[in-house]
């Protein structure tokens, strides 16, 4: 048994993996996208929709929400809208808003979605009542309101009606449960491991035994397989123990790895087993083992008091009396170091290194995993930091961080805003003058009564049967000739040759015969181009009121978004402030449970001090006694 | 307190195994700390949402308005005979946006989930757009497609998709626009 003192990052490792496991298993159509979907199959009809999954697929579940509530604001959602709520309140539950998650279930359902949408809404709200701590009421909703289970949503609900059966005590129905899963997943393995724990915890050894020896035969693979291997190999010893059967304990403890989260405990069974099976020889060398780890470890705190009545047993006083000299060192440097953890923790030191700076690539990214070994004061809060209150505090902490983050980088954005919104503001401005210079120049135009003139001439011209006036240019052109000619005919009377005032007469004719003989199209032209020209100044009109409502109403849209942009500023500014004493909040609560984990650590350590000292005192005593008898 | 006493004490406390903490959720309901702070960290959590979305809905507002809006969505169907690593999307030969993608990305497109890849201020009128995609296909072989669409750009919001499809027959992918309204 080999194994560096120090906290190596291989043993932290596996609990940092075991710690975020717990976190990954349950809400695993959440989580684990890859292998699981919450809504499959799932025919994308709306665009909006596919794009709340693609946030939603990559974790983002943030960004998902909201989508998802732009979406439905904004209408662009028409047919998957409640596809898309059942979402909504999904990741409502994961994200600790639970009152949110109820209340849009229950609307779901009182708005009678089809069954199918139905079935969903009532896995998820059983979950929401598992969370609450409402057994009965989610068992009642899984086996009742739950007709058939949607492919995609089947592991989730076998998982967690496992879980409920479980709270319930019903364990025989666990066993049908379990096979539901996949054996061998992850998933499977731990609930196998809680339901085997909770029937030894229930008087059911055996039965929970088997369960526990199925799991121990699980090949080595990633560390959470391992850890769940391991686990069972502990609860197996730990059972065998209590039970009086050491040998039993000790087989299984001789699998246990030596490193790992519970490697110590393993040390601590396998000397304890010996011991059991009074061979302390086999338990000196894995308390030696044990005590050569960080005394921070209350295993290793109990090795150091084992392991002097070990060689007291033996008869090596010396080295007994040296072990309770060393026990008790290190329990008075242990309480000297939980006096210095308590002002580290008050000062605000402790958890500075604990939380360190948090590492994201993007806010929007899942939450950094926990690193413990962050902390010198990992040893002392091993089982702290794998507790669940532990987990929900931290978990809340890095979620409001990355709130915080957000809102920062929303007030970035809002001056990236800002200064669009000026730059509109300011083109705006210019553009209006020149808009309304050009209304100016329509106006002098007068184009509309001009056109009005227009038509005046050509219904006069009509009526008047004034065919001259649809004469095209080289038609008027001729016309002015010959008016020209005819001038000069009258002018010069006899001195015209007949011939020539005959000619005239005939041009004239000539002409007037050929303008009058088209003169209705020529009046049908000359209106439609009239016409023309009307529409073309009603759709000047409608340019003109566009111009004059945008050089109007522009001004009063962008004075909106400016309200809208000071209102966002200030309404971020202030929920910073609300995100500052959270995150005060927040840390305190952890701080308050090192704390407390500090404060209920004492009394063990001071009975474990005196006890030293008292066999330390006996040892002496013995001794005397022997020099006074002359005894070995 | 006698020596072994003690020992057989700590002996009792080591006996004890619990069940595998199981966290309540991604993001623990019930907070450490009290009912109180968990309750002011989710109306917390409900207004950073609600600025969230007032926060988008005015940037779509100002940067895209409703006019002259064009979105141009990407989906992937299958996926079995093609891994897109790349898309680049011009219009009237000016390049809109290229992207590369992760796999996380990849994964989510697989899953059946549509990206938004770009929206952009389009004048009505007619338009010719292109995509370019490149990706890796059946045995790692390295696969280029193009599909250009023409469409006329009419007043109000235009949706435009390009499919990634499987070809079974041909163990090709296959790109194709469609208008999505």
């Amino acid at each position: 048994m080999t194994m560096s003192y120090r906290v190596s990052v291989r043993r932290v490792l596996p609990l940092a993996l075991c710690l975020s496991l717990s976190l990954a298993l349950m809400p695993a159509s959440v989580v684990d996208a890859s292998d699981r979907r919450l809504d499959r199959p799932h025919a994308v009809e709306d665009p909006a929709y596919g794009q709340i999954l693609y946030e939603y697929y990559q974790q983002r579940y943030f960004a998902a929400m909201t989508t998802t509530h732009i979406a439905l604001d904004s209408g662009a959602l028409p047919t998957q809208a409640d596809r898309a709520r059942v979402l909504l309140g999904a990741l409502y539950v994961a994200y600790g808003m639970p009152d949110d998650a109820q209340a849009l279930f229950e609307t779901l359902l009182a708005e009678a979605v089809d069954p199918q949408l139905a079935a969903r809404v009532w896995i998820h709200l059983a979950e929401l009542h598992y969370r609450q701590q409402r057994y009965d009421d989610a068992l009642t909703l899984l086996d009742q309101r739950v007709p058939s289970v949607p492919d995609d949503l089947a592991e989730q609900y076998h998982a967690l009606r496992i879980r409920v059966l479980m709270r319930l005590g019903r364990f025989e129905e666990t066993v049908s449960a379990l096979a539901h899963l996949e054996q061998g997943s992850r998933l499977a393995a731990y609930l196998q491991y809680n339901v085997a724990v909770s029937r030894i915890n229930a008087g059911q050894g055996e039965q929970g035994t088997a369960l526990l020896r199925a799991l121990t035969t699980l090949p080595p693979g990633t560390e959470e397989v391992n850890a769940i291997r391991d686990k069972s190999l502990l609860a197996l010893g730990v059972h065998y123990l209590r039970q009086g059967q050491p040998e039993q304990a000790a087989y299984y403890m001789s699998f246990a790895r030596l490193e790992g989260p519970y490697s110590d405990l393993s040390l601590l069974l396998h000397a304890r087993a010996a011991l059991a099976q009074e061979q302390p020889q086999r338990a000196v060398g894995s308390l030696q083992q044990l005590t050569r780890r960080s005394p921070q470890r209350e295993a290793v705190q109990e090795a150091a008091l084992l392991l002097p009545h070990l060689h007291d047993q033996l008869g090596n006083h010396a080295a007994a009396l040296q072990g309770y000299r060393d026990a008790v060192a290190a329990y008075t440097g242990q309480s000297e170091y939980l006096n210095e953890l308590e002002q580290a923790i008050h000062s605000g030191a402790w958890f500075a290194q604990l939380v360190s700076e948090p590492q994201w690539s993007t806010a929007m990214d899942p939450l950094p995993e926990f690193m413990p070994n962050r902390s010198d004061s990992f040893p002392t809060f091993q089982t702290l930091f794998a507790s669940d209150a532990f987990h929900a505090a931290w978990q809340n902490y890095h979620e409001l961080i990355r709130q915080r983050r957000l809102l920062s980088s929303w007030q970035q954005a809002l001056l990236a805003l800002d200064s669009l919104l000026a730059a509109h503001q300011r083109k705006h401005q210019e553009r209006v003058p020149e808009a309304l210079a050009l209304l100016a120049t329509l106006d002098a135009a007068g184009l509309e009564a001009r056109l009005a003139d227009l038509f005046a001439r050509l219904d006069a011209a009509i009526a008047a049967d004034d065919w001259q006036v649809f004469a095209r240019a080289d038609e008027r052109r001729l016309l002015e000739a010959l008016a020209h000619a005819r001038t000069l005919v009258d002018k010069w009377g006899e001195r015209v040759r007949p011939a020539s005032r005959e000619r005239l007469a005939f041009y004239e004719g000539l002409l007037a015969w050929d303008l009058q003989q088209d003169i209705v199209p020529r009046q049908w032209q000359q209106r439609k181009a009239l016409d023309e020209a009307s529409a073309l100044l009603a759709e000047t009109d409608t340019l003109r009121e566009n111009l004059l409502r945008a050089s109007r109403d522009d001004g009063t849209r962008v004075l909106g978004y400016r309200r809208d942009m000071d209102r966002l500023a200030a309404d971020i500014l202030a929920l910073d402030q609300r995100g500052v004493d959270l995150l005060a909040r927040q840390q305190a609560a952890i701080e308050g449970l090192a704390l407390a984990w500090i404060a209920e650590s004492r009394p063990r350590l001071r009975i474990m001090t005196a006890a030293a000292w008292e066999a330390i005192g006996d040892l002496q005593e013995r001794a005397v006694r022997r020099d006074m008898t002359g005894a070995p | 307190m006698n020596i072994r006493v003690v020992i057989q004490r700590l002996f009792i406390a080591a006996l004890v195994v619990s069940v595998a903490p199981f966290a309540a959720s991604v993001f623990a309901d019930s907070s450490t700390g009290g009912r109180d702070l968990a309750d002011d960290t989710a109306q917390f959590r409900r207004d950073v949402l609600d600025i969230n979305r007032r926060l988008l809905l005015m940037e779509e507002e100002l940067l895209f308005p409703a006019d002259t809006r064009v979105a141009i969505f990407v989906s992937l169907d299958v996926g079995r005979y093609f891994t897109p690593d790349a898309v680049t999307l011009k219009l009237g030969g000016n390049t809109l946006v290229s992207h590369l993608y992760t796999e996380r990305e990849i994964r989510a497109l697989k899953n059946g989930a549509v990206q938004r890849l770009h929206t952009a201020n389009v004048r009505n009128g007619a338009h010719e757009l292109t995509a370019f995609v490149t990706g890796i296909g059946p045995n790692g072989r390295e696969i280029r497609r193009a599909a250009t669409l023409n469409f006329d750009k009419a007043s109000g919001q235009h949706f435009i998709q390009l499919r990634l499809e499987d070809d079974a027959a041909a163990q090709q992918p296959t790109l194709t626009f469609r208008a999505w309204q």
